[in-house]
C-alpha cells in the first residue's frame, strides 16, 4: 500500500509515493517510515507504540511534531544540496535496490532513523523498556 | 477449548519469541497427544501456521482470567516459558497447588529476575534450559540449546531460499528482521535502507515484520528456512533471530534492544551490535565482506518435546 501523506510543493501538494509501513493510530491513514512518527499507542496500559501521521501529531503534540521537523530540515541542508529524503519533489529512482546510483551515496540519518537505537526513545515509554 | 488437554503451554509476554518457542516444541509432539498455548499475543503466527490451538486473553483481563482458566481447564502438563509465575505473577498463590506436572522452559533473563526465578524452580517437577544461565541454575535441568522451529533437513538450500526471495542474479542478499512495534519496525527499517544504501555495496534488501507490506517485504513462514540464502541479517537481539543465525551460520548484526525481562545486550555481547546509524553502516561493510561460516546445525526443540510428553500417559 501507498503512503497516503501529501507534500507540500510550491503551487500542488504531491502525493508522497513511498510503501507504507503502518496506518496512523489516530486517523488510520497508511503511512511511510518518512513520514511516520513513533509514538506510544492510544489508550494503551502496556508500554505498546504506534505511529502517526504528521498531520495527527501535529494536531496532538506541536512541540514535538517542530522538534522534529527541523531535525529533518537540518539535515535537509547539509552537504549544501537536497536530500531526497526530504524533499518534497524527488522520486525514488531505485527502490528495494541499493546499486550505487548517480546522485551518490549520502543519504542523512534523522532523528526517526536514530530512534532504532536510541534506548529511551526506542518506541517505548518509562525506562525505555517493552516486556518480553 | 477443549478442558483437560495433556499439555498447556504458558506463553505470555511481549514479541513473538515465548509462542515461537511454544510452537517450536509442540510441533515435535506426536499427534496423540492433546496440546495448546495460553498467550497474550493478539496474533500468534508461529501457533496458526503449525495449527497449534491457543487461547487469547488481553493483557487487562489476564491476571484473574488466567487462573481461571488455568483451574477450569485442569491440564495434565503446564508448561511455563520464562516466566515462572506467570507474566504478572498471577500463578503465585496457585502454582503449588495445581495438581498437574510442571515444566519450566529457562531463557536467560535479565539478573534482577534471577532471585524470582531461582526461588520458584524448586515448584516445577521439570527444568529444560533453553539458552545458557549466568550464574548456572541452581536445580539439575535438561540442556536444550537452542529451541527452534526447524530442523536441518526442512531448511531450503541457497537456490531455492533465493527463488523466495525473489533475487535472480548473483547479489548478497541483506534481511532485516522485526517482530517488534510497529514505531521500531519503521526506524529500523528506514535506518537500515539508508546505511546499506551509503555503503555503496551491490546488495539486494529484504525487510520481514508481521504487519508489513512495502516493496522489499517478505512473507515467508518460517524465516528460518530462508537464511541459507540470506547473506547478512539484521535485527535486534531476541532469542529466535540470535539463535537461528548462529545455527544457520549467517553473518548477523545486532541492534540489541532493551526490554523489561529479557537481556539482549547480554546475548548479543560477543556477536557484531550497533549502537548508532554509523555502525550499523560499517558492520554492514564488514559483513558484506564476510563469507558464511560453515556450522554445525543444532536444534534440540524434540528433545523438550520427548522430556515434556514423558509425563503424559495414555
Amino acid at each position: 500500500m501507498i503512503c497516503k501523506e501529501r507534500t507540500q510543493g510550491f503551487l500542488l501538494q504531491k502525493q508522497c509515493t513511498q510503501e507504507s509501513v503502518g496506518e496512523c493510530c489516530y486517523c488510520s491513514k497508511p503511512i511511510c517510515s518518512q513520514h511516520s512518527f513513533p509514538v506510544v499507542a492510544p489508550g494503551s496500559t502496556t508500554t505498546t507504540t504506534s505511529i502517526a501521521c504528521p498531520e495527527c501529531q501535529q494536531k496532538r503534540d506541536p512541540q514535538a511534531f517542530t522538534a522534529a521537523q527541523q531535525g529533518q530540515q537540518g539535515q535537509w541542508n547539509r552537504g549544501g544540496y537536497r536530500d531526497p529524503y526530504y524533499d518534497p519533489y524527488y522520486t525514488y529512482p531505485y527502490y528495494g535496490s541499493y546499486h550505487p546510483y548517480g546522485w551518490g551515496n549520502n543519504r542523512y540519518y534523522d532523528n526517526n532513523d536514530r530512534a532504532a537505537f536510541n534506548k529511551a526513545d526506542s518506541g517505548t515509554t518509562g525506562n525505555g523498556a517493552v516486556e518480553s | 477449548m477443549k478442558a483437560e488437554p495433556d499439555i498447556l503451554y504458558y506463553a505470555c509476554g511481549g514479541g513473538l519469541g515465548h509462542v515461537t518457542r511454544a510452537a517450536a516444541i509442540l510441533r515435535q509432539l506426536p499427534l496423540s497427544i492433546d496440546a495448546q498455548v495460553l498467550t497474550t499475543v493478539a496474533t500468534p503466527y508461529p501457533l496458526i501456521h503449525e495449527g497449534i490451538p491457543f487461547h487469547h486473553f488481553a493483557e487487562e483481563e489476564f491476571p484473574n482470567n488466567s487462573q481461571e482458566y488455568l483451574q477450569k481447564i485442569n491440564p495434565k502438563v503446564l508448561v511455563m516459558d520464562v516466566f515462572p509465575y506467570g507474566l504478572h505473577e498471577e500463578l503465585r498463590d496457585i502454582l503449588p497447588s495445581l495438581p498437574c506436572k510442571k515444566v519450566f522452559i529457562y531463557r536467560h533473563v535479565l539478573a534482577g529476575y534471577r532471585a524470582i526465578i531461582d526461588s520458584a524452580l524448586p515448584l516445577f517437577d521439570l527444568v529444560i534450559q533453553a539458552e545458557t544461565a549466568e550464574p548456572p541454575l541452581a536445580v539439575p535441568a535438561i540442556d536444550c540449546q537452542p529451541i527452534l522451529l526447524r530442523e536441518e533437513h526442512e531448511l531450503l538450500n541457497r537456490d531455492e531460499a533465493r527463488g523466495k526471495l525473489e533475487v535472480t542474479d548473483d547479489r548478497p542478499v541483506v534481511l532485516g528482521v522485526s517482530s517488534g512495534d510497529t514505531g521500531w519496525t519503521a526506524s529500523f527499517f528506514s535506518v537500515l535502507r539508508k546505511a546499506l544504501a551509503n555503503t555503496g555495496a551491490y546488495a539486494q534488501l529484504r525487510l520481514a515484520a508481521p504487519e508489513y507490506h512495502g516493496e522489499e517485504a517478505i512473507a515467508h513462514y518460517p524465516l528460518i528456512e530462508l537464511l541459507p540464502g540470506i547473506d547478512v541479517l539484521v535485527g535486534a537481539g531476541g532469542y529466535n533471530l540470535y539463535h537461528e543465525g548462529q545455527a544457520c551460520g549467517t553473518p548477523v548484526i545486532f541492534l540489541p534492544q532493551p526490554r523489561l525481562i529479557d537481556d539482549q545486550y547480554w546475548r548479543t555481547r560477543n556477536t557484531p551490535t550497533a549502537n548508532s546509524p554509523e555502525e550499523l553502516e560499517a558492520r554492514l561493510r564488514e559483513a558484506l565482506a564476510t563469507s558464511r561460516q560453515k556450522t554445525h546445525f543444532c536444534n534440540h526443540a524434540a528433545k523438550a518435546a520427548m522430556a515434556i510428553a514423558s509425563f503424559i500417559h495414555h
